[in-house]
C-alpha cells in the first residue's frame, strides 16, 4: 500500500509521463471539450484516491489506464447516452509540417477520433489501449480477461473500426 | 502491430500535443486538492452539526429543547452513517475485473438510488424535526408558543428565503434520482454489450 510520500511521488509521476494517455483515453470515450476536462479531472481525481491502494503489482501506466477506463464507463453511464457528435476543434494536436499537410492530417485525425468513439465501449477499450503500445498482458490486466480474449477482441475491434472509417472515408 | 493501416491509425492517435502537458498539471494540481478536501468533508460537516447543536442547548436550556436537540443529533448520526454506508461502495471500484467493475457500479448506482429515495423520505421529517428545534429555541422551551412563533416566523424573509432554499435543495434530491435511475439503465446496458462481447469471445475460441 502507498504511503503519503510516495503517494505524492507515484501522483506526480502519473503527472508527468501518463498526460497523453489520459487524454486520448478520455477522447475516446467524451467528444465536448468542457465536459473531457471535467473527465479528465475526476479520472485524476480517481487516481488519487486509488493511489492508496497501489501495491505494485503492475506499472504505474497500466494502473493509470485501467483506473481511467473505468472511470470513462462510469462518465458515459453518467451521461446515459453515447457521446454526442460535438464538431472537434480544427486545431487537433499534429505536428508541425506545411499547412496542407496540417489541415489533411487534422482530417484524418477527427475521422479516427470519431470512427472510435462510434465503437462499442468494449471494443473502444480495446483498441484505444492497442494503438497506446500496452502489450496483450497488460491490457488483459486492464481489462480483467484472459490475453486470448484480449487479442480476440483486439482483432474484432481493428476489423469493426477500419469498416467504420472506409463507410465514413 | 502488424497492419499497415493500423499503425498509421496508431501513429495519428498517439501525435504529441506539446500544449496539453501543462494544462494537464494544473488539473492534477486541482485533482489532489479535492482528493484532500474530500478526505476531511464528513468529519468536519459532523463536527459543525454536533457543534452548533451543543451552543444552542447551552444558550437556550430547556425540556423540548433537549428533546429536539437529540432527535435532531439521532437523525444525523443515521443519515451520515447509511450515506457513509452506500459511499463505502466507491472503493470497491477498484477491481480487477471488467465485469466485477460494471457489477459494482451497477450496485453502486442502485445504492446511490435507495440512497436518494431514502433522502426523499428522510428531508420533509428532518426539516420538520429542524423547525421545531428552532422554534424550541426561540421560545426558550414552551411548548404552547412553538406554533405561534412558527406562523410568525414562516411569512419572514428570513422563512421565506429558508423554505426557497428547502425546496431547492428538495428539487435537487428528486432530479439526482431521476439521473442516477438513468444511470442505472446506461450500465445495464454497458453490461449487456460486455457480456455480447464475452459470448463472441467464447465462440470464437471454441
Amino acid at each position: 500500500m502507498a504511503t503519503n510520500g510516495s503517494k505524492e511521488q507515484l501522483f506526480a509521476e502519473v503527472s508527468s509521463s501518463c498526460t497523453g494517455l489520459i487524454n486520448r483515453i478520455a477522447l475516446s470515450h467524451e467528444a465536448d471539450p468542457s465536459l473531457r476536462r471535467e473527465l479528465v479531472q475526476d479520472i485524476l481525481l480517481a487516481i488519487w484516491i486509488a493511489l492508496g491502494n497501489y501495491r505494485g503489482e503492475a506499472s504505474i501506466k497500466t494502473f493509470a489506464a485501467s483506473i481511467a477506463q473505468k472511470r470513462c464507463i462510469s462518465h458515459v453511464s453518467k451521461q446515459a447516452r453515447e457521446p454526442r457528435q460535438v464538431e472537434l476543434p480544427v486545431d487537433l494536436p499534429s505536428a508541425a509540417p506545411p499547412p496542407d499537410e496540417i489541415a489533411l492530417r487534422n482530417d484524418q485525425k477527427r475521422l479516427l477520433v470519431e470512427s472510435i468513439q462510434q465503437l462499442p465501449i468494449p471494443q473502444r477499450e480495446a483498441i484505444v489501449l492497442c494503438f497506446e503500445g500496452f502489450t496483450y498482458s497488460e491490457m488483459a490486466i486492464i481489462l480483467g480477461i484472459s490475453p486470448n480474449a484480449v487479442m480476440l477482441r483486439c482483432q474484432r475491434a481493428k476489423a469493426t473500426l477500419k469498416s467504420i472509417v472506409e463507410r465514413r472515408s | 502491430m502488424t497492419d499497415p493501416d493500423l499503425q498509421g491509425f496508431a501513429d495519428l492517435w498517439t501525435e504529441p500535443d506539446a500544449a496539453e502537458q501543462e494544462a494537464f498539471e494544473a488539473m492534477a494540481r486541482k485533482a489532489r486538492a479535492r482528493g484532500r478536501i474530500l478526505a476531511y468533508l464528513d468529519v468536519a460537516g459532523v463536527a459543525v452539526m454536533v457543534g452548533g447543536v451543543l451552543l444552542s442547548l447551552f444558550m437556550e436550556p430547556g425540556t423540548l429543547t433537549v428533546i429536539a436537540a437529540i432527535a435532531l443529533l439521532i437523525t444525523t448520526v443515521i443519515v451520515i452513517r447509511k450515506r457513509r454506508q452506500i459511499r463505502q461502495m466507491t472503493r470497491a471500484l477498484d477491481t480487477a475485473s471488467r465485469e466485477a467493475f460494471v457489477e459494482t457500479s451497477i450496485a453502486n448506482a442502485a445504492a446511490n438510488l435507495r440512497r436518494a429515495r431514502f433522502t426523499l423520505v428522510v428531508f420533509p421529517i428532518g426539516v420538520a424535526i429542524a423547525l421545531v428545534f428552532k422554534m424550541s429555541v426561540r421560545v426558550g422551551g414552551r411548548t404552547d408558543l412553538i406554533l405561534p412563533a412558527f406562523l410568525e416566523w414562516a411569512p419572514s424573509l428570513r422563512g421565506i428565503i429558508t423554505f426557497v432554499v428547502l425546496g431547492l435543495l428538495f428539487a435537487w434530491v428528486v432530479r439526482t434520482e431521476s439521473r442516477t435511475r438513468r444511470e442505472l439503465e446506461a450500465l445495464k446496458e454497458v453490461r449487456a454489450l460486455y457480456a455480447d462481447e464475452a459470448r463472441r469471445e467464447e465462440a470464437e475460441a471454441a
